[in-house]
């Protein structure tokens, strides 16, 4: 179900499950036929709003704290909040309770809030963030990427633990701001994502960043684990989302893993790699068996434009190891590659290696 | 009668197209849910205002009863 629907139900203050049919409806439709029933249900209440937005002018801020909790429910008060000026949005936000606050925040309009929320301090923020991550809110934190500041957005982060990342980072809409948070994510809490998650959950991460924002985790993941990322991703099929972190695992890492490849794995993933010496040294330094293994994916799959491409790729030393060992393939699958690599099916240099193939 | 109608009438304004093309019951649940929220977000208010004014120390009924009630 769309986050957008939950935001729907909470402005009805009805159960998300009561709103019904309105799956497949794209998600921009939604925020705007949110946006149309906010209008309509408070329409009536625009200029009382604004009155009790001017109140906070007259009251002084501990006592405008006091009755806006005890008397203005939280869908209200953020609509009088996005009326706020926003020196006295700073004032009133260290008097109110952080779940009263929590709550607001739900309410909210990302973009309407947006010049009253920049001016908050970062400090609450955080703190309002690490209530809504303990509440799982993770599709309405989202909405509030392009709507906090920089500092704001630290605070926030800084408050989820390495599993509320995972389930927010997929939902996040990247922008600068959040780069540099990203980038600059405190030691500590890169080694604990790095240790804490397994490594399905690191893969799902992986699958949800951009490599470059992915670096400085990947360097604190253990080695060990990198095995398991990798096994996890061969065994969704998910070959360009590997192929993407090349270059920013060590070599160590790389070959941790393709240790864990099939051949078809291998064959499929090769193509699709940025080629590195270091690459090449992995490769080259892959054990017999998984060449022989790769030899026959190779022969028995007969998709000779794959193969050919994931031949040239090696290295010269590997082209010649896998040639070297001809002899291992069945009697049939060598008929296959003789007559592929004869015919030119496999690339020049397959051609001139067949020529001094074992028979 | 178009099958939105009750929507628009009672949102105020033409939904995205996407909704207006949703199946008749569709459309008069939400019109029915929405037409709901109002009436009690109506109520709400009125009690919420009620209570400010009751509940507000002396000194601030006065501004507190204008502000909300105009």
């Amino acid at each position: 179900m769309s986050p957008q629907v939950g935001r729907i139900a909470r402005l009805l203050r009805l159960d998300p499950s009561d709103i019904r049919g309105l799956e497949g409806i794209p998600d921009a439709d939604l925020r705007a036929f949110h946006d149309q029933i906010s209008k309509t249900l408070f329409a009536d209440a625009q200029q009382r709003f604004a009155r009790i937005a001017g109140l906070s002018r007259t009251i002084p801020g501990p006592l405008a704290g006091v009755l806006a909790e005890r008397f203005l429910p939280p869908v209200m008060a953020a609509r009088t909040a996005e009326m706020l000026e926003p020196a006295k949005a700073r004032d009133l936000i260290g008097r109110v309770s952080i779940p009263y606050l929590a709550e607001i925040a739900l309410a909210l309009d990302p973009v309407r809030s947006r010049p009253v929320v920049q001016q908050l301090p970062a400090e609450p923020i955080g703190q309002v963030a690490k209530e809504l991550f303990g509440r799982k809110e993770y599709a309405t934190m989202a909405e509030f990427v392009g709507t906090v500041t920089v500092e704001a957005l630290f605070a926030a982060l800084h408050a989820a633990s390495p599993h509320d990342l995972l389930a927010v980072v997929p939902l996040l809409e990247w922008n600068d701001n959040l780069d540099t948070v990203i980038a600059e994510l405190p030691a500590a809490q890169v080694t604990q994502i790095a240790t804490s998650l397994d490594a399905g959950e690191l893969a799902d991460l992986a699958l949800a960043l951009d490599p470059s924002r992915m670096g400085p985790i990947v360097a604190a993941v253990p080695v060990e684990t990198v095995a398991g990322i990798a096994a996890a991703l061969f065994e969704r099929g998910e070959y360009a989302g590997m192929a993407r972190f090349v270059g920013v695992v060590t070599p160590d890492m790389l070959k941790g893993a393709l240790a864990v490849a099939s051949a078809a794995d291998l064959l499929a993933v090769v193509p699709l790699l940025e080629w590195t010496p270091a690459i090449d040294a992995v490769v080259d330094d892959l054990p017999d068996g998984v060449l022989d293994d790769l030899f026959a994916e190779v022969a028995s799959g007969a998709d000779w434009e794959a193969a050919k491409v994931a031949f040239e790729r090696l290295s010269s030393t590997a082209q010649e190891r896998l040639f070297a060992r001809f002899d291992r393939l069945s009697a049939a699958n060598q008929k296959r590659i003789r007559a592929a690599a004869v015919g030119g099916e496999l690339g020049a240099a397959a051609a001139d290696l067949m020529a001094t193939a074992p028979a | 009668m178009k099958s939105d109608a009750e929507l628009v009438k009672v949102l105020g304004a033409q939904p995205p197209a996407s909704i207006s093309a949703l199946p008749p019951e569709t459309l008069a649940r939400l019109a029915e849910q929405i037409g709901a929220a109002k009436k009690q977000q109506r109520a709400d208010m009125e009690k919420s205002v009620q209570e400010a004014i009751a509940g507000v120390p002396f000194a601030v009924r006065g501004i507190v009863r204008k502000a909300l009630l105009g």
